[in-house]
């Protein structure tokens, strides 16, 4: 019976992957074909270069006639189906998993697979390429913690030529893995089996959350990173499997993460904006850029901010506003798409500040309501090669909720606060309301997209401003 | 996880076509042509197909340089592929890796400029893009002088970018150290404004007055924020009272 069954599934993948490429080879004939008509002039011009070689054909030359384009569109499908073989090995991974095609048109809330029996998911761990081993990781122990420290400072950003890396600091990886309910299970390493070394890691942290009009139990997936040395290993997809074998084992079947790549399939597509703090610093490490005509003596003016914090009641959060704080973050995350909903426990985890990790204000009422509130997580970044500056210091944006105080006060003030504890840059996805801050406080659009992702659900994509969800 | 299944210089290529298909407007047909052979080559080895008829030139051409790739393998014909793009755009990668790792790193876009062409850059231009070897090149004496439409002149803008290396060569050429934009700041107002310590130490070397007030009535230690500028400034002021008295 299990043998038939994965017959079965092979059969079914095998027909998902036919359908993929098909539906893929059409979309880019057709960008193909569209291409040719934009290309032809250019082609034109070496034709005409060739002409003056070969004085004979100069002559002769036809128009574009009706078989010339009808060769060249034959090339053109020729080279779409070459490339789309490309693109389904792209995903070959992928399209082995629940998550929706990337094409697919997606009108119902639901889950893709249903739920499995605990007897029917596999008990013993994904088979590791030889010469590593499943570790799990104790961030309570110092050297796991410093080693997965460096792991991620030194891989977890790919990209070799990159001007900045992402340095999440030891305490910061245990606030942000060690929430209510964590488990160690889920903080899963790869070690080479000789020398010890952590290699690859993942993690998983349970969460509850809405998507449209129902409450998922889920889990986050973060962090996942392979050494440098080891991308052409295919060890993320055993990673994936694994971390999604170890919550499925315990009856949770969605999951939510975010990457800055196109996966199949974004559930939305956020992006990130940037409003200096210290904008000379900002140039200086090329985080920003002056415009030819702009003065960096005009630059610092812009971004000047007062010293004091400006709105009445605004201050940090105390231990005893968090049930109030809780209730007006909870009633106000209701009304977008995709939500969390925090326990009483998680909010105060996730918004008790800790210095250099989390900060949270809030804005107190006369009568001691609390009206608003305003979050964001400290994330340095590593500047490579640079001979003064080592770190940007940055701020980003968790959930606000403003209520009584104007959105551009309150996230002015929010700006005066983390410029004064000495934050460089303060940064912003384009998601719940932040979009009606963003240019009136001077906010600069980023480079980067962040792609949102559900595991194991289809549900209609959304729009930036729908989604009310924060992954670190 | 820009790539979870295949080996890097797959990769490498894979993006490398992706960047090509994607910038066709910016790279000369002759240089696409060759792209289309080595990646054919590398997707479907050496060409086996009869030359298209000699009417049917562009269909020819792409063959031409395919055929003439010989029995170069896919390999090699990768590796041919991201190395002519290395060449003509030596920037591709940082570009792509952009937009295609697990991992997003967000930086300030870019502001959208036209990119001006060489020979139609000014002087400004290249104080601004702190060149000074072109400045050397082209700058007369009666450009010292001159403010541009923002009302500033060149060692305004040397002072603003903390060039200093052109600093020096504007005064040693002739500009006043202490030269007055439209607002009557002098370049020390800059430097102090902006932070630039190296600017003003500079400057100050070659005795730019601190004490001189703008429009505004504001010396340069009036419309400094930075606490290392500010501890500069009031030492040479001291300097400065204890040489007079």
């Amino acid at each position: 019976m299990p043998k038939e069954n994965a017959e079965d599934q092979a059969g079914q993948e095998l027909k998902q992957t036919v359908q993929e490429v098909t539906a893929a080879s059409e979309e880019l004939i057709e960008k193909a074909v569209a291409g040719l008509k934009i290309q032809d002039p250019g082609l034109a011009k070496v034709d005409g270069n060739e002409s003056e070689e070969g004085a004979g054909t100069s002559q002769s030359r036809p128009p574009v006639s009706a078989d010339a384009s009808k060769q060249a569109l034959l090339q053109a499908v020729n080279d779409a189906v070459a490339s789309t073989r490309q693109m389904a090995k792209k995903f070959a991974f992928w399209s082995t998993q629940p998550v929706p095609k990337l094409d697919e048109q997606v009108t119902t809330n639901e889950c893709i697979e249903p739920n499995k029996e605990v007897s029917e998911i596999r008990q013993e761990p994904y088979t590791l390429p030889g010469g590593f081993k499943w570790v799990t990781l104790d961030l309570n122990d110092a050297n796991d913690l410093k080693e997965l420290y460096t792991l991620l400072n030194e891989n977890y950003v790919e990209d070799d030529d990159a001007m900045f890396r992402f340095d999440y600091q030891p305490e910061f990886l245990k606030w942000s893995l060690q929430p209510p309910g964590w488990k160690r299970d889920w903080h899963v390493g790869v070690r080479v089996e000789k020398s010890g070394k952590l290699v690859g890691f993942i993690s998983a942290i349970p969460s509850k959350l809405k998507a449209y009009d129902k409450v998922l139990k889920v889990v986050d997936i973060n962090f996942l990173c392979v050494h440098k040395k080891l991308r052409s290993k295919r060890v993320a997809p055993v990673l994936i499997r694994e971390i999604t074998r170890r919550v499925n084992l315990t009856g949770i079947f969605q999951a939510a993460y975010t990457a800055g790549v196109v996966l199949p399939t974004p559930v939305a597509t956020c992006r990130y904006w940037h409003r200096s703090l210290n904008p000379k610093k900002l140039v200086d490490v090329r985080f920003s850029h002056l415009a030819r005509n702009m003065t960096m003596q005009r630059t610092i003016k812009l971004y000047k901010l007062p010293d004091q914090t400006k709105t009445k009641g605004y201050r940090r959060i105390t231990a005893k506003d968090m049930d109030k704080a809780h209730k007006l973050v909870e009633e106000y995350l209701k009304r977008f798409q995709l939500c969390p909903s925090f326990s009483k426990e998680e909010f105060r985890h996730w918004f008790t500040p800790k210095e250099g990790i989390i900060d949270c204000f809030v804005v107190a009422d006369e009568k001691g309501n609390i009206t608003d509130l305003t979050s964001y997580y400290c994330l340095p970044s590593s500047v490579m090669h640079h001979p003064v500056h080592k770190t940007v210091r940055a701020a980003y944006s968790f959930y606000n909720v403003s209520t009584k105080t104007p959105w551009l006060d309150l996230m002015n003030d929010a700006l005066i606060s983390a410029r004064n504890v000495q934050m460089d840059v303060y940064n912003a996805l384009d998601l719940m309301e932040n979009k009606k801050f963003f240019a009136p406080l001077k906010f600069g659009a980023g480079d980067g997209n962040l792609q949102y992702y559900l595991y194991n659900w289809r549900c209609p994509t959304m729009q930036p401003e729908e989604i009310a969800l924060i992954l670190m | 996880m820009s790539d979870s299944d295949s080996d890097p210089e797959e990769e490498l290529f894979y993006r490398a076509t992706q960047h090509v298909a994607g910038n066709t407007s910016s790279l000369a047909s002759a240089d696409l042509l060759e792209f289309y052979g080595y990646y054919k080559q590398a997707i479907d080895g050496p060409c086996t197909e009869p030359s298209p008829g000699i009417l049917h030139l562009k269909a020819r051409n792409k063959w031409l340089v395919w055929h003439n790739l010989g029995k170069m393998t896919a390999t090699d014909a990768r590796r041919a592929y991201v190395q002519k793009l290395q060449k003509l755009q030596p920037n591709w990668r940082k570009k792509a890796a952009r937009t295609t790792g697990w991992v997003v790193h967000s930086i300030e876009t870019v502001p959208l400029e036209d990119h001006r062409p060489e020979s139609e850059k000014t002087l400004f231009d290249h104080v601004k893009e702190n060149n000074l070897p072109r400045l050397r090149e082209l700058m007369t004496p009666s450009d010292i002088q001159e403010l541009d439409e923002y009302g500033m002149a060149l060692i305004h803008w040397a002072t603003d970018r903390n060039a200093v290396d052109i600093i020096e060569f504007l005064v040693k050429s002739g500009a006043s150290v202490n030269q007055r934009d439209a607002e009557q700041q002098t370049p020390l107002h800059y430097a102090a404004s902006c932070g630039h310590v190296e600017a003003l130490r500079c400057l100050l070397d070659l005795h730019a007055n601190p004490t001189l007030c703008d429009s505004e009535g504001q010396t340069c230690l009036d419309v400094a924020d930075d606490e290392q500028i500010c501890t500069v400034l009031r030492l040479e002021k001291e300097r400065l009272q204890a040489a007079a008295s």
